[in-house]
């Protein structure tokens, strides 16, 4: 009879538990185990130079500005006489860039071109083929497929990289993976092997050319931000102008500001390219002699339907 | 041993009664509308969690900010990063008792108008709200309805002056629930 007593007591507790438990409904609803999207790796499709993982969101025209003004240090041409390169405009760019899906985004461009290819005109797909979620993808992946193409007047020096002698040759291809990783709210760190091919150089010059970059964003204040980007090309030609001091690896230092709107970037970068064969592999002077440059970005998205 | 069987049948009936008493949302969506001369910006989610136990009249929801849905992917993004931080505070909750001076029967057929009071938490600071909610009960199923305001400042969600004119001070926010009984 004892059992049976601590049996039935037992079974009260068990059974009344239920009613306690409700007392909390909160708990009734079970703990959130659902594996989100992480949003806002980067606040815009670009750092200082380079593509971020992130595209334009869907049925969305981001309009972008872009640019390069002259180098800051008297030996890149800088100084006080034209505002530390302010007069000396190198480089801008104009693009419309559309989200097709969240994911997908075309878009072209227009830019005067930095190094020895100017009237450029370019264009580019971008798609994200894996996004980073708070439990079980530690990363984003975004694929990037661009052609640029120039305008100009083919030169007669059969030396230099504009003697071209068709339309095929006035080709550029950059084939780029970025991968990407938000740490945290503050901190975002991307890197991305990047392929380009041009189908026609200068004499002494590369037609392929394999590079890695790696970039960041490091958040300090709810709207504003540090950027970063660099690269290394894997290139005999540039080892080689890097040695002589004629090659720099480029590298751009950003502040990011975010306005609700608009999304600015003013930069410093030691390169005026707006395209990855232009500035990764067109960058004369050094940061540590002063040779790096003014420039900015403006972002605004328009909803288009 | 007679004892311990009608224990037994006891503990059932009580399992029972718990079983009646706690409703649960099983569609249930809650938008917020802000409502300026230069621009309209409305959102939703419809990933919301809610429950209702009839027994003491208390109510519970919880949202995930992140499952809130605007036109622009944008504002989205501006809503969780610049505003709510969702990082910091992923959820908005609100626990709260129905007030009703007829006390009514819920559970049966009809439209019950009621004050819901409780305590909401946005952006991490909680506040006592109270508001009136019409309850409708058919064929088994209650939907109860409301709306309220909310002042951003209350929430210490900043307000920056950039876009004072095209995000209002005071956001109005509709709450839609059907629950049924928990199985």
């Amino acid at each position: 009879m004892k059992l049976n007593r601590f049996l039935a007591g037992a079974l009260l507790l068990l059974s009344s538990s239920p009613l306690f438990a409700q007392d909390d409904l909160s708990k009734l609803l079970g703990e959130d185990k659902s594996d989100d999207i992480v949003s806002a790796t980067f606040k815009t499709t670009r750092l200082n130079m380079a593509h971020s993982i992130e595209t334009v969101g869907a049925h969305q025209l981001d309009f972008r500005v872009s640019h390069v003004f002259g180098g800051v240090g008297k030996a890149a041409g800088g100084g006080t006489h034209n505002l530390w390169g302010f007069d000396q405009i190198a480089n801008m760019r104009i693009a419309f860039e559309y989200g097709v899906t969240d994911r997908l985004t075309a878009s072209i461009g227009r830019s005067k071109g930095f190094g020895s290819i100017h009237e450029v005109y370019d264009g580019h797909l971008k798609y994200k083929l894996l996004r980073q979620t708070t439990r079980k993808t530690p990363v984003t992946i975004t694929l990037l497929g661009g052609i640029n193409t120039t305008g100009m007047t083919a030169s007669s020096d059969s030396t230099s990289a504009a003697s071209f002698h068709n339309g095929t040759e006035r080709l550029t291809y950059i084939s780029q993976v970025m991968i990407a990783r938000k740490f945290n709210t503050n901190l975002s760190i991307q890197i991305m092997p990047t392929y380009i091919h041009r189908n026609y150089v200068a004499a002494n010059d590369e037609n392929d050319v394999f590079a890695i970059g790696v970039g960041g964003r490091l958040k300090f204040s709810k709207r504003s931000a540090i950027i970063i980007d660099y690269f290394m090309p894997f290139s005999k030609s540039r080892t080689a102008a890097h040695k002589a001091g004629t090659y720099y690896y480029p590298l751009g230092i950003g502040y990011e500001i975010e306005t609700g709107g608009h999304v600015f970037h003013l930069t410093l970068v030691n390169t005026g390219g707006f395209t990855e064969d232009d500035f990764i592999l067109n960058s004369p002077t050094s940061w540590t002699k002063w040779g790096f440059r003014f420039g900015f970005n403006i972002s605004r998205p328009f909803r288009i339907y | 041993m007679k004892k311990l069987s009608f224990l037994f049948a006891f503990s059932l009936i009580a399992i029972a009664a718990h079983a009646q008493n706690v409703w649960l949302g099983t569609a249930a969506e809650i938008s917020f509308f802000s409502k300026t001369a230069i621009e309209n910006i409305e959102a939703k989610s419809k990933v919301v969690g809610a429950a209702m136990n009839l027994a003491n009249k208390s109510l519970f929801f919880k949202v995930k900010n992140t499952t809130f849905k605007f036109p622009k992917a944008l504002m989205e993004e501006h809503f969780n990063e610049n505003y709510m931080e969702s990082e910091k505070y992923p959820t908005s909750e609100f626990k709260g008792t129905i007030v009703d001076s007829t006390n009514s029967d819920l559970t049966k057929n009809g439209t019950y108008s009621v004050w819901v009071v409780g305590k909401l938490t946005i952006h991490g600071v909680t506040k006592d709200y109270k508001t009136r909610a019409t309850f409708t009960t058919k064929d088994g199923k209650i939907r109860g309805v409301a709306s309220f305001r909310v002042r951003l400042d209350d929430h210490k969600i900043e307000r920056p002056s950039v876009v004072a004119q095209s995000l209002a001070e005071t956001i109005d926010v509709s709450v839609d629930v059907t629950f049924e009984p928990q199985k």
